[in-house]
């Protein structure tokens, strides 16, 4: 599905990803988990093509995507809900959904009613800006605008990021709803709880560089030395 | 979904009012109120890229040049009907408005205001030395009147009646463009244009196709105020006349609605119209209007509006349940 290859990416003079490589297959809910300043929010932009590689590969299914731009990579079905559950605040909630369907046009009733199906608060919340939507429902906003761009890769950077507990459950059974759709998920965080609930497989992120990995219930569950990893 | 069929009925409605009160105008009143009209169409065309795209241009006034030295020549060098050459004017505004774009949208912000600005002082400067199409300083004389439309009354109404409907015609285009997914993908890029790449959408042709809707309908503007005025001259579109004064509109009238602008060129073109301190104080005026509304009222005339009808609405609905 996913093979990134040896990448490097940096601002600057400054390396932030070092030789990392992960493979990350559909069927398997993948989380990359790494502390503040490992690269996180680096490697989705990377793979979201807003951020160039300055060595490696990025393939998907099988085909190098490395030197495409954003709007191809969204095109072909690499999406990222990007972090600080980023919404348009001053356009309506449906509006918001509109333009997760950018790229392929005008979204039929259908593809919205499926999106409101999935979060039946935004279909409540339809003509309201986004702006004034809880934390919790801004992430299900941006989860469902995401959805709308037909995502086969879904890149999800921090969605727990300042969400109370309940609102955390809440984004974890929904992306695992996605996933039983069979979209691929790639899910970056610091909160263990959110990759416990979705992944089956997970990566430790430390300084730039994968430096283990393993399925999710071994390297999370009581694994004292994945715990210190992320010095919790 | 998006249907503009309300906009369209409401729209109607105005235009309707609007042109049944022209028999009623005597000359002056006309001519102010076609030059209202022809700010609207300004105003309205400028609220696409400011209000709703988030770019401060301040060439806007030299694009409405363009269009009325287009027209100028055309009609009277070239002696091309003038309804063939409102739609060239409109056109070739909107060709130049594209190159203009490319180059301004290398930056963002300050700097775009900054670099429009440039452009807009070369443009003004261009009419000035161009004087071979332009006549220069002096002017461009001799532009042929719009071609008789004897269904709408004397000649000052039937300029009037054209603006008025040229002014209906960018309300409807704008509405169109700011709900299609084009115009969707501007306010998109407005909110955040990272956020906007992130999702694909291609902020370039997003921001480009808002510049190029704002010049079209500024040519046509131009087109429009050369034919009304028989003669057009470079002070009309400097930077601090035109330029500046749509700026102003735009935000008294209320950014990001397409009526709030019609409000603002109508009210600022008719109030110092009507107290004759037009041509002395003017610019003093528009300076202090434009500060009092950053300051004290960003949202313009537009967010007063708003939030009365709101406040009248929930103040009724708290009524009802009670009686």
């Amino acid at each position: 599905m996913l093979e990134i290859r040896d990448i490097d990416v940096g601002y600057g003079g400054l390396r932030v990803l070092q030789e990392f490589s992960i493979r990350i297959a559909r069927e398997r809910p993948a989380a990359v988990l790494g502390t503040n300043g490992a690269g996180k929010t680096t490697l989705c932009r990377t793979l979201s093509g807003l951020l160039p590689v300055r060595r490696g590969q990025i393939l998907f299914d099988g085909e190098d995507v490395t030197a495409l731009g954003s709007a191809e990579r969204v095109r072909r079905g690499i999406v990222q809900v990007p972090e600080g559950r980023q919404v348009f605040p001053e356009m309506s909630v449906l509006d918001n959904l509109r333009l997760g369907a950018f790229v392929h046009g005008e979204p039929s009733r259908e593809e919205i009613a499926e999106v409101h199906a999935l979060f039946p608060i935004l279909a409540e919340r339809s003509r309201q800006n986004a702006g004034l939507l809880s934390g919790g429902e801004q992430q299900m906003l941006a989860l469902g605008r995401a959805l709308m761009t037909r995502p086969r890769l879904l890149i999800l950077d921090e969605p727990s990021q300042g969400l109370a507990p309940k609102a955390v459950d809440q984004v974890g059974e929904a992306v695992r709803r996605i996933a039983a759709r069979g979209v691929a998920i790639l899910l970056v965080e610091q909160n263990l709880a959110l990759a416990e609930m979705v992944a089956e497989h997970a990566f430790i992120l430390e300084t730039g560089r994968c430096v283990r990995d393993g399925p999710a219930a071994e390297l999370l569950s009581g694994d004292a030395l994945a715990k210190s990893y992320l010095g919790i | 979904m998006h249907g503009l069929t309300r906009p369209l009925l409401v729209s109607l409605v105005v235009l309707a009012a609007a042109l049944a009160a022209v028999p009623l105008l005597n000359e002056y009143v006309l001519y102010v109120a076609m030059l209202a009209a022809l700010f609207a169409i300004l105003a309205v065309s400028f609220d696409v890229l400011l209000g709703f795209t988030g770019y401060l241009s301040l060439a806007h006034g030299a694009l409405f040049g363009v269009g009325a030295y287009c027209c100028a020549y055309l009609t009277a060098r070239a002696e091309v009907s003038f309804w063939l050459a409102l739609p060239a004017s409109a056109l070739l505004t909107a060709v130049i408005g594209a190159l203009v774009a490319v180059l301004a949208f290398r930056t963002r912000d300050l700097y775009f205001a900054v670099l429009t600005l440039g452009i807009g002082l070369v443009g003004h400067q261009l009419f000035l030395v161009a004087s071979g199409i332009t006549g220069g300083i002096g002017g461009f004389v001799g532009i042929p009147s719009m071609p008789e439309i004897a269904l709408f009354g004397s000649p000052s109404q039937q300029k009037l009646v054209v603006a008025l409907i040229g002014v209906w015609i960018t309300y409807l285009a704008a509405t169109a463009f700011v709900r299609s997914p084009l115009g969707v993908a501007c306010q998109a890029v407005r909110e955040d244009h990272v956020l906007a790449q992130a999702l694909g959408i291609r902020i370039a042709v997003a921001r480009l196709s808002a510049f190029v809707f704002g010049a079209f309908f500024a040519g046509a503007a131009g087109a429009l105020f050369a034919t009304f005025s028989n003669f057009v001259a470079p002070e009309s579109f400097a930077v601090l006349a035109a330029g500046f004064q749509v700026v102003v509109l735009v935000v008294v009238g209320g950014m990001g609605t397409l009526w709030g602008p019609i409000l603002g060129a109508v009210l600022l073109t008719a109030l110092p119209e009507s107290l004759r301190v037009a041509s002395t104080y003017s610019l003093l005026a528009y300076g202090a209007l434009l500060l009092a509304f950053i300051i004290f009222a960003p949202r313009g005339i537009a967010g007063f509006l708003i939030d009365g009808a709101r406040r009248l609405r929930s103040a009724r609905a708290g009524r009802e349940p009670s009686a």
